[in-house]
């Protein structure tokens, strides 16, 4: 009795002492009884969910090419999977990738959730390419990637990280620029235009028009490829002559207080024989059949990816040179099918079995059948996005990017790649010049049509806005209002409408020599070049206002008269005195002496305003083509000190209809 | 001496079971939290064999004080 009160004594003082044990050396009995009862409990489903059920084996290791990517990058996902026993690497396992933003999952363009990775033994890891869907996702990303080795054995699992960004911008450029555009593929040195005095002139008085319109500088087109001309080579790609014109326009503009912004067509060349230059083409779809375009470089060319690097480079450290551009970059839908071989590799598109074996020929057939079927032919338009992109992000990366880069992009390429706006912000591109084309009276549904499908209106602060010189399009044959009225509210309203929120960063006159030589229509060149003088004087006072407001006074109609007097209101309404202030009327209908009609004011105070009147004799037989309306060109200038003349000015006019009537004909009014 | 005795196996009683309850109610709750009713019954099976346990070495305190009456 005695030893079994002892044994008592001694088990219950045993299980005070395990208890107390149990609770100081807590973290070990968890782990005790986690490895040897809980999974006994717990069913092999949620085991799964709560990701226990880990194989010991293996060692499984996940990770990206980069920590940080942009959108429009292609995210390029590494697996590893060693066993620890013997250090040997299961080749036939097969690794599944799923990325999750905050717990949510991301998809692939082709609407994918999960991707596989394929063993590249080379290099013996597991190789994927995700390209992202919704490329407006940033932040923290989640790698989560399961391993599932040939064997019965559990699935392994492992998580990696990286981080989608916004592509920083690297040049913001000012509000409420105006800029003249020369998109001319011609030598500008071989073409005239008139002076603001209305002489024939060359090119040489391009600064003088950006000066007296109170523009800020010249785009103009410097690199193109003439395949035409047997003297372009590989050696000597572009045209010498435009870009020596362009460099030399560039720094006249410098000179003369201007910027200057060049471009070069990157794809797009001239003439058909880019074959016979050493590049390679691209091809294309058209009726069912691959078909090459022997004026189109293809975006695999590498001697022509060099090319550009080159010019773009020199550009950019040209001084003189303001803004570095590039375009034709994106092709039709139906083009660049010669990528075809990338993008199933990179994609992983199934092929048959005896891919690798296939002639050239055949596996484009095959790919010309597979782009029959709408989503194929969607995927693989989403993944040119990407390469063109990378294309993109080279050219700018190499070259420097020591300026702002601009797009030069056309209405065209637009409505034909919505994510256009998207992959040129992504690659590095500082702003993008669009030019709009499109009939006067559609103006507003276009353009709620543009901030719908693409992102016009999110970054309308990075956009310059053109609308291209076309009577045809500004043209109303019912309305009383003349092309060239229209042509300036056009322009306005192409700046208003693209967002709701802001005006278009600047604006472009597109361009020069449409003006002097395109689809005038019956208008002169000097009427059109008043239409944009004005358009640049109201598109800058939508960001800063002038300090002088001029009113007119003057009948809109003119009935058979070849003389009157227009009243000029001059007001100051800024807080400072105004000095010279001159208005001066410019060829055209009125045929004044020059002196004659420049009226002056030698200084007009703060808040104080004044009248003039300016006589105005007219040639009626001027035109002899029927117009709606004539057109008083007046140039304002004015300088905030009294030793200055002309400091400030901007180009306005005056519309006129000149009516005849057959009884009055005779009648001369003075 | 009746008294003593009963205060003593009262006391020794009570101090070892809170001992041993208040351990194993800290040790299982930690262990498994959310089986609450099962680390009750747990308990409380323990308390009965460590009442039994207890019960012997300390049973001549209680036969004592019968043995007195």
């Amino acid at each position: 009795m005695k030893a079994l009160k002892i044994i008592s004594l001694i088990f219950g003082i045993l299980i005070i002492l395990s208890f107390i044990t149990a609770n100081i050396f807590y973290q070990k009995v968890r782990k005790l009884v986690d490895a040897n009862y809980l999974i006994t409990m717990l069913d092999e489903a949620n085991l799964k969910r709560f990701g226990r059920m880990q194989n010991l084996d293996y060692s499984f290791e996940i990770f990206s090419q980069k920590d940080v990517y942009y959108p429009y990058e292609k995210i390029r996902i590494f697996g590893k999977i060693v066993k620890k026993t013997d250090m040997s690497i299961p080749e036939n396992a097969v690794i599944e990738i799923r990325l999750l933003q905050n717990n949510r999952p991301l998809r692939t363009i082709s609407g994918d959730t999960k991707v596989k990775l394929i063993y590249n033994p080379q290099q013996q890891v597991w190789i994927g390419n995700w390209f992202p869907e919704n490329t407006g996702e940033y932040g923290d990303v989640v790698i989560r990637a399961e391993g599932f080795i040939d064997s019965p054995e559990a699935s392994i699992k492992a998580d990696g990280k990286l981080f989608i960004s916004e592509t920083p911008l690297a040049y913001h450029i000012e509000k409420g620029l105006a800029f003249f555009g020369i998109e001319s593929r011609e030598r500008i040195s071989k073409r005239s235009l008139l002076s603001p005095e209305a002489r024939e002139v060359n090119w040489h008085t391009i600064p003088q028009w950006v000066k007296f319109v109170s523009a800020d500088g010249v785009f103009m087109l410097a690199g193109i490829t003439k395949t035409f001309d047997e003297t372009t080579t590989l050696d000597n790609p572009w045209d010498r002559d435009k870009i020596n014109e362009a460099v030399s326009l560039a720094e006249r503009i410098r000179q003369s207080g201007g910027f200057a912004g060049v471009w070069l067509k990157t794809l797009e060349l001239e003439g058909n024989y880019l074959e016979r230059v050493g590049y390679k083409p691209a091809y294309h779809i058209k009726d069912n059949a691959i078909i090459k375009d022997n004026s189109v470089a293809s975006i695999k060319d590498e001697e022509r990816k060099r090319h550009i690097i080159r010019l773009f480079s020199t550009f950019m450290d040209n001084n003189n040179i303001a803004y570095v551009g590039l375009s034709h970059i994106f092709n039709p839908p139906s083009y660049d099918i010669e990528l075809f071989d990338s993008f199933i590799r990179e994609f992983k598109i199934t092929v048959p079995e005896n891919w690798e074996n296939m002639s050239h020929n055949s596996r484009l057939s095959y790919f010309n059948e597979r782009m029959k079927t709408r989503d194929f032919a969607d995927n693989f338009a989403k993944w040119k996005n990407f390469v063109i992109a990378d294309y993109l992000r080279e050219i700018i990366d190499k070259s420097g990017h020591k300026k702002p880069v601009f797009y030069y992009a056309s209405h065209n390429e637009l409505s034909r790649n919505p994510e256009m706006i998207s992959i040129l912000f992504s690659s590095g591109v500082d702003f993008i010049v669009l030019n709009l084309s499109m009939p006067y009276n559609q103006i507003a549904s276009e353009m709620a049509r543009l901030r719908q499908i693409n992102d016009i209106n999110r970054y309308h602060n990075r956009l310059i806005l053109s609308y291209e010189i076309d009577y045809n399009n500004v043209d109303m044959p019912d309305f009383e209002t003349s092309a060239i009225e229209n042509y300036v509210n056009a322009n306005l309203k192409v700046v208003k409408l693209g967002s709701e929120k802001l005006n278009a960063q600047g604006l472009l006159i597109n361009d020069l020599y449409k003006a002097m030589f395109g689809k005038r229509g019956p208008y002169s060149p000097y009427d059109w070049m008043l239409g944009a003088g004005k358009s640049i004087y109201e598109f800058k006072r939508f960001s800063s206002p002038s300090p002088l407001q001029i009113s007119y006074f003057s009948s809109p109609k003119v009935t058979n008269q070849t003389a009157f007097t227009v009243k000029f209101k001059v007001a100051n309404t800024s807080t400072k005195p105004l000095y010279n202030i001159s208005i001066r009327l410019l060829p055209g209908i009125n045929e004044t002496a020059q002196e004659e009609f420049r009226a002056s004011i030698q200084s007009l105070e703060a808040g104080s305003e004044t009248y003039i009147e300016i006589p105005v004799k007219i040639d009626r037989q001027k035109s002899q083509f029927v117009r709606k309306k004539h057109f008083l060109g007046m140039r304002v200038a004015w300088s905030e000190e009294r030793r200055f003349d002309d400091r400030f000015g901007y180009v306005d006019f005056i519309p006129i209809m000149l009516i005849e009537t057959q009884d009055n004909a005779e009648k001369v009014e003075t | 001496m009746e008294k003593k005795g009963f205060l003593s196996i009262f006391l020794i009683y009570t101090v070892l079971m809170f001992l041993v309850s208040a351990l194993a109610v800290i040790l299982f709750f930690r262990l498994f939290p959310e089986q609450v009713i099962l680390v009750y019954l747990f308990v409380g099976a323990i308390g009965l064999i460590f009442g039994f346990l207890s019960y012997l070495p300390f049973k001549d305190l209680s036969d004592k004080k019968r043995s007195s009456k």
